[in-house]
């Protein structure tokens, strides 16, 4: 091998992706090659100092841009899960209204109390960038038009916003004990059933359009 | 263990804080929710490793705007993040295609990997020693394209050269050869 040949290889060497053969045979150059070991010595030089380097902060806040753009955007509205007919049922609808908001009240009790049995859950796969507050504009939207009752608007309306008081509570426990896993699960899982019941709401106007 | 690996933080350590996944969790089921609030706190977690990772990638008069489409696009795109790696891990890959896109835009392609070699010459092996006192972000920004953002992701970001090459569309020995050859032209640049 010539000396060009062994200095390609260095980058390789210093990274532990030649084979072990190779790897022994460049050892054996290097040991005898000042010239070779020096470059090795500056090439491990370089990629430290790259590691090393700092974050650049930007050099304003970025984000009130970003948050104007988002808003600008208006995103995505919410897509429900093919599920069929369950929105066409007002007996079904109250029922799950019900038992969402029974889980979010009765989440705190079983995530604290069955911890241990807790696995991470997926996220709903759809986008669901829409506020309570559109969900709810929506509902009224679906009432004022008279495809919905106004009782099926105000069970989901009321769910929504126990839900949000249960995300409120979370959040100013999880403040107060920023480390506490349970409470963070809570909020989590908490999240994840406003999400379902806004999937149920986006359903429901869809079914009824 | 090889030569490199003794001291280094490779990108899974950084991002495998104690307590930091499950409050992040959280954050990312509150802002799929349509919470803004805990979108802009994945915002300010992530932002300086996003800008840093920009700033180095493209030319700094992009990298402010960039930073933003970044996080917008994360936004419309976040219903189809499942957690199956970390947030961050997620928001990088999203950057760096971005990123892509953005060259595209600018009429580059692909070939700026390999025809940009010649732009730092090979040199002897010189009897040497680097300049510990010279800017190294300076030295970056001097590369070529293809080798700076190869060296950036490799060096500086922790990825592996597969990733690059299904990143970049590149193959993983192209990777491997343009990052030694940044470092080589880093060596230069550093040389005193």
């Amino acid at each position: 091998m010539t000396h060009h040949t062994w200095t390609d290889q260095l980058s390789e060497y210093l990274d532990g992706e030649l084979n072990a053969t190779t790897a022994r045979a460049l050892e054996l150059h290097l040991a005898g090659c000042a010239d070779c070991r020096a470059v090795a010595d500056d090439l491990r030089t370089v990629s430290a100092r790259g590691r090393a380097l700092p974050e650049l902060p930007a050099g304003h806040d970025l984000w009130p841009g970003i948050a104007s753009r988002m808003e600008a955007a208006d995103v995505v509205p919410l897509r429900p899960r093919a599920v069929g007919g369950l929105f066409m049922s007002w007996p079904r609808l109250a029922a799950a209204g019900l038992l969402l908001g029974l889980a979010s009240g009765g989440a705190m009790y079983a995530v604290t109390h069955f911890a241990s049995r807790t696995t991470a859950e997926t996220f709903p796969s759809h986008q669901v960038t829409v506020s309570t507050a559109r969900a709810v504009a929506d509902l009224e939207m679906i009432l004022a038009s008279e495809k919905l009752d106004s009782g099926t608007v105000r069970v989901l309306t009321v769910n929504l916003a126990r839900i949000d008081s249960a995300i409120a509570d979370a959040e100013r426990a999880l403040a107060a004990d920023p480390s506490n896993v349970y409470v963070s699960r809570h909020l989590a899982s908490t999240a994840r059933r406003k999400v379902e019941l806004l999937h149920l709401v986006a359903g429901l106007t869809q079914s009824r359009s | 263990m090889h030569p490199l690996q003794s001291g280094a933080s490779t990108l899974t350590e950084r991002r495998q804080l104690p307590g930091k996944h499950d409050q992040e969790t959280v954050e990312v089921a509150l802002a799929q929710s349509g919470d803004s609030r805990a979108f802009e706190r994945l915002y300010r977690a992530h932002v300086n490793r996003v800008h840093s990772l920009v700033r180095r990638m493209v030319p700094d008069a992009d990298a402010e705007e960039l930073t933003q489409d970044v996080f917008v696009r994360a936004w419309q795109k976040l219903a189809g993040f499942r957690g199956e790696a970390a947030f961050g891990t997620w928001l990088h890959r999203l950057a760096v295609n971005l990123m892509l896109e953005h060259r595209a835009g600018l009429g580059r392609d692909r070939k700026r990997w390999t025809s940009d070699e010649s732009a730092i010459a090979d040199q002897p092996a010189r009897r040497a020693t680097i300049d510990e006192g010279m800017d190294m972000e300076d030295a970056v920004r001097q590369l070529p394209d293809g080798m700076r953002q190869i060296f950036v992701l490799y060096d500086v970001e922790g990825y592996q050269h597969d990733d690059i090459g299904k990143m970049l569309g590149i193959s993983t020995g192209t990777s491997k050869s343009q990052l030694h050859r940044a470092r080589m032209a880093l060596r230069q640049l550093l040389l005193r």
